[in-house]
């Protein structure tokens, strides 16, 4: 059984954060949104008072996250839109 | 002693859908829309809920030409988007009109709202005298939304193409 060293891990941190990022910047480009991906944080909803998404742009993610990484969102996945980490953690566990 | 067997894909010849086509008088079931905002005259190859294809001929009699414009009849883009986002509906409809068991009621009161333009592009001007061919690809759905791919063509000549959001069920 092998353990991950601290560069392992930090490597890990280090790609999530740009996964994070990089999802961060397509969400501002698709929807048009006056917002700096760096300013924008992991955790904030993305709906309400986050990034004042709403449910045609939530579509817009759907068919966007699809076309970008083939994982499709359904009706029944909401809590893929708590925040930007958990909609990468979403994609994360179902990416091929 | 059991072994792994990594799955093979199988291949799956799929069935080929059945194809529907509706006249005006049936798509003047299907829609709530009538003159001067009905901009569907046929629909062909509609498989329920998935795709479709349809006509509009554009005559000098469309009362938009009237005013867009008095010397230079060009047909508006947003009149374009119309007859795609009813082309939209008639695919969507058709499939609650051909399920098994059809819901009782006016299908046509089911038809929803443009929710978004997405993206749509126009590379050619339409006039009177050309005849349409709407195509029309439905996407994803959420909720009672859904998205969907369109494009309009005269001839072999692509007019727009673009992507919507359509919501569909009615609300207020």
């Amino acid at each position: 059984m092998s353990t991950a060293t601290f560069e392992d891990v930090r490597t890990q941190a280090e790609q999530r954060l740009e996964k994070n990022l990089k999802i961060k910047s397509m969400i501002i480009d698709r929807l048009g949104l006056d917002a700096e991906a760096e300013a924008v944080s992991d955790n904030q909803p993305l709906f309400g008072r986050g990034l004042e998404m709403d449910s045609l742009d939530t579509l817009e993610i759907v068919v966007m996250i699809n076309n970008e990484y083939d994982v499709l969102i359904s009706d029944d996945d909401f809590e893929a839109f708590g925040s930007i980490n958990a909609l990468v953690d979403f994609i994360e566990a179902r990416e091929v | 002693m059991a072994t792994a067997v990594a799955p093979t894909k199988v291949a799956v010849k799929e069935k080929p859908s059945k194809t529907f086509a509706y006249s005006s008088d049936d798509i003047k079931r299907m829609l709530p829309h009538r003159w001067p905002m009905l901009m569907i005259d046929r629909a062909y190859d509609v498989v329920p809920g998935v795709s479709g294809r349809g006509i509009k001929s554009v005559s000098v009699n469309e009362p938009f030409f009237a005013g867009h414009y008095p010397d230079h009849s060009i047909m508006p883009g947003v009149m374009i988007v119309e007859a795609m986002a009813q082309l939209v509906a008639v695919v969507y409809v058709a499939e609650m009109l051909e399920s098994p068991a059809p819901a009782e009621g006016d299908p046509s009161a089911s038809v929803g709202y443009l929710g978004s333009i997405s993206s749509m592009k126009f590379s050619r001007l339409v006039v009177p005298g050309d005849q349409l061919t709407l195509e029309a690809k439905l996407g994803q759905k959420l909720g009672g939304l859904r998205s969907v791919s369109v494009r309009a063509s005269v001839g072999t000549e692509l007019a727009a193409a673009g992507s919507l959001i359509v919501t569909t069920e009615r609300k207020g």
